[in-house]
C-alpha cells in the first residue's frame, strides 16, 4: 500500500513459467511502459517480445484485450499473444505475457529522426491506425493513451502496430491513462470517458504532430492548452489546410466513429492529391509558351538580321 | 460489495509542518477510520529531504499513496495518485475476502484465468464506487507562486470525477485557516467548476500545521477527531492490556 517506483531491479537471464512451464531467454530490454517493461526474448529458436510487471493487477487488463483481439478477425495492428504465465522474479511471484516481435521503431522517434518520410506517410498511417481503433472499438474498447510512443512502424511492411495495451478502457469508464499532449479534456474539449471519440481526438492531434514536424509541434503547444490554440495551429500551417475540415469535425465530436472518419480524411486527400496534380498541369501546359515565344521570335530576330546583312 | 463508499484526503503540501501534532500521527488516525490520505509534495525545485520524509511517512501512515511533483505535473498527479488509492483499497478489499474463501490473499495463487475475471470485478467496482474526497491544501506563503497551477489542476479533476459512471463528492479546505486550523473554501459539493480564485487564500503568517489541519479535517467526514483522539487512545491501550 505504498507508492513505490518501479527500481532498477536485476534482469535475470531466464524466465521459466509456473503454470505452462515454458522457458524464455532474455536477450535485451526493448522498453519501459507504465507498468511493466519489454523485453526481447528467445523460445524455441523464435524471437518474442515479453511483458512483465511489478503488479499482477496492472498487468491483467491488457491481457484481457489481448485476448479478446485474438478471436477478432482482420490483422490490424495487433500482434498475437503466445503466453500468459507468471514467473518468480527476486523472490516474489510476477506475471508476465509474451507476444509476437515486431521488430520497428515507435512513431515518436521517427517523427524526430525522419521528419519529411513520416510528413509524406501520415494520411497512410493514420488511415491503418483507424483500422485499428475500428477492431478495437467494434468490442466495445477504446485505446485510451494513444500517442506516437505507442505506435510502433514496423520495419519491413512500414506499417503501425499498437505497443502498449495499458491504457484500454471499457467503453463508458473513465480514462485513467492518458498523456496531455493528446488527451481531450486536457485541450478543454471534452470529458475524459472512454469512447470511439476520445481515441479519434488523440489521433488528430497526432496527426497535426506528424505533419508539423516535431520542432513546430513543441513550439505551438508551449502553455496553456485549450482548443482555440489547436484551431490556430491548422489555421497558420499550410501544410494542414487540406485536412482543415476533419479536424473541425472530430473536434467537434461529429464523426460516429473511426470508419466515418477513415472515409472523410481519404476523400479529403484524394481530393488534395487529385488538385496538386491538377494545378501542376495546368501550371505546364500554361507555362510552356513562354519557351516557345521566346524561340520564335530569336528565330524571327536572326531571320531579319540576315536578311538586313544580305540586303542592307 | 457492490459499489463502496471510498474516503480520501489528498494533501498538497510543499514543505514541512511546524505547529501542532505531528501529521504522521494524524494520518494514521484517519486511516484507522477507513480514511485513506494520499500526499503530493508541488516543488519547483527539489524538495528538502526532511520534508519528503515527511512525505512519504504521512501516506505510508495514511494507507494512501504519494508522489513530489513539479507544479506543472500537478494536473495529472492529482488523477494518479487518486485512483491508484482507490484501486489498492479495493484490492485489499478482494485480497481480503479471497483470503477468507481460498486461505490466501495472494492473486499470484490464483490461476490467470480466475484472476482475470476478479481484477475485471475489482475495475467495475472501481468506476462505479462512491468517491469522497477532500482536498487539503497547504496555503502557506511559499505555496503562492504554485496557485495558479492548483487551480487548474483543480478545475481538470473536476472533469475526471465527472467523467466517472460512480458518484463523487469534494471538499477544498486550506491551511492555516484564520480562524481554526483550517478553512473551508468550498464545503461537500459534486461540483467544483464553481470554485473560486485560490490565491486569496495564501497566509502570510509562516505556520504550516499540517497535522492538526488534518484531524480537524477528519471532523468534515463526521468523525469527532480530537475527542476520539484522546479517548480511543486510551481505550486501544486497556483492550490490549485487560
Amino acid at each position: 500500500m505504498f507508492f513505490k517506483a518501479d527500481s532498477g531491479s536485476v534482469v535475470p537471464s531466464i524466465i521459466v513459467g509456473r503454470w505452462n512451464g515454458r522457458k524464455y531467454r532474455v536477450m535485451r530490454l526493448l522498453g519501459k511502459g507504465a507498468v511493466g517493461r519489454v523485453f526481447l526474448v528467445e523460445h524455441e529458436g523464435g524471437r518474442y517480445a515479453l511483458k512483465i510487471a511489478e503488479n499482477t493487477e496492472d498487468l491483467m487488463p491488457e491481457i484481457q484485450v489481448f485476448e479478446r483481439l485474438q478471436k477478432e478477425k482482420g490483422d490490424e495492428l495487433r500482434q498475437s499473444l503466445y503466453d500468459v504465465d507468471d514467473a518468480e522474479w527476486q523472490g516474489s511471484l510476477r506475471s508476465f505475457y509474451v507476444m509476437e516481435f515486431i521488430d520497428g521503431e515507435t512513431l515518436h522517434d521517427l517523427i524526430r529522426k525522419r521528419p519529411l518520410w513520416i510528413k509524406n506517410r501520415a494520411v497512410d498511417i493514420t488511415i491503418h491506425v483507424l483500422d485499428g481503433l475500428k477492431l478495437l472499438h467494434g468490442i466495445g474498447y477504446c485505446y485510451g493513451d494513444l500517442k506516437p510512443e505507442n505506435i510502433m512502424i514496423c520495419r519491413q511492411t512500414g506499417r503501425p502496430f499498437f505497443i502498449d495495451y495499458g491504457g484500454v478502457t471499457t467503453f463508458g469508464r473513465m480514462i485513467k491513462q492518458y498523456t496531455e499532449d493528446y488527451d481531450r479534456a486536457s485541450w478543454r474539449a471534452g470529458l475524459r470517458k472512454s469512447g470511439a471519440a476520445y481515441d479519434l481526438f488523440a489521433l488528430s492531434v497526432i496527426f497535426l504532430h506528424m505533419r508539423i514536424g516535431a520542432k513546430i509541434w513543441r513550439k505551438e503547444i508551449d502553455g496553456n492548452r485549450c482548443l482555440s490554440r489547436l484551431y490556430d495551429i491548422i489555421r497558420k500551417h499550410k501544410q494542414l489546410s487540406p485536412y482543415r475540415k476533419w479536424f473541425d469535425q472530430i473536434w467537434k465530436g461529429r464523426f460516429a466513429g473511426a470508419v466515418e472518419a477513415r472515409q472523410h480524411l481519404k476523400v479529403l486527400h484524394e481530393d488534395f492529391v487529385l488538385n496538386k496534380s491538377r494545378v501542376r498541369r495546368e501550371q505546364s501546359a500554361n507555362g510552356r509558351w513562354i519557351p516557345w515565344f521566346f524561340f520564335c521570335s530569336c528565330a524571327v530576330l536572326i531571320f531579319s538580321l540576315i536578311l538586313y546583312i544580305r540586303f542592307p | 460489495m457492490t459499489n463502496p463508499k471510498l474516503k480520501q484526503i489528498l494533501l498538497i503540501t510543499d514543505g514541512r509542518s511546524n505547529k501542532g501534532i505531528d501529521p504522521v500521527i494524524a494520518a494514521a488516525r484517519a486511516y484507522e477510520n477507513d480514511i485513506t490520505v494520499n500526499v503530493i509534495g508541488v516543488a519547483d525545485r527539489q524538495i528538502h529531504p526532511s520534508a519528503r520524509r515527511e512525505i512519504e511517512g504521512i501516506a505510508e501512515a495514511g494507507g494512501g499513496m504519494y508522489d513530489i511533483v513539479t507544479p506543472a505535473k500537478l494536473s495529472k498527479t492529482i488523477q494518479t495518485v487518486t485512483y491508484q488509492a482507490m484501486t489498492r483499497t479495493i484490492h485489499q478489499v478482494i485480497h481480503d475476502e479471497l483470503r477468507q474463501l481460498i486461505g490466501t490473499g495472494s492473486l499470484s495463487e490464483v490461476p490467470p484465468k480466475t484472476r482475470m475475471q476478479i481484477i475485471e470485478k475489482a475495475e467495475q467496482i472501481s468506476e462505479m464506487s462512491h468517491l469522497q474526497i477532500l482536498l487539503l491544501m497547504d496555503t502557506s506563503a511559499s505555496m503562492k507562486t504554485k496557485m495558479t497551477a492548483l487551480e487548474q489542476a483543480i478545475h481538470d479533476f473536476d472533469v475526471s470525477l465527472r467523467s466517472r459512471s460512480g458518484g463523487s463528492r469534494v471538499m477544498v479546505a486550506s491551511f492555516p485557516g484564520k480562524l481554526t486550523y483550517l478553512d473551508v473554501i468550498m464545503t461537500w459539493t459534486t461540483d467544483l467548476s464553481l470554485i473560486s480564485t485560490l490565491s486569496r487564500h495564501i497566509s502570510m503568517s509562516g505556520t504550516t500545521p499540517t497535522g492538526p489541519a488534518l484531524e480537524e479535517a477528519l471532523q468534515y467526514f463526521g468523525i469527532n477527531s480530537a475527542s476520539q483522539f484522546s479517548q480511543g487512545g486510551s481505550g486501544g491501550i486497556q483492550d490490549y492490556v485487560f
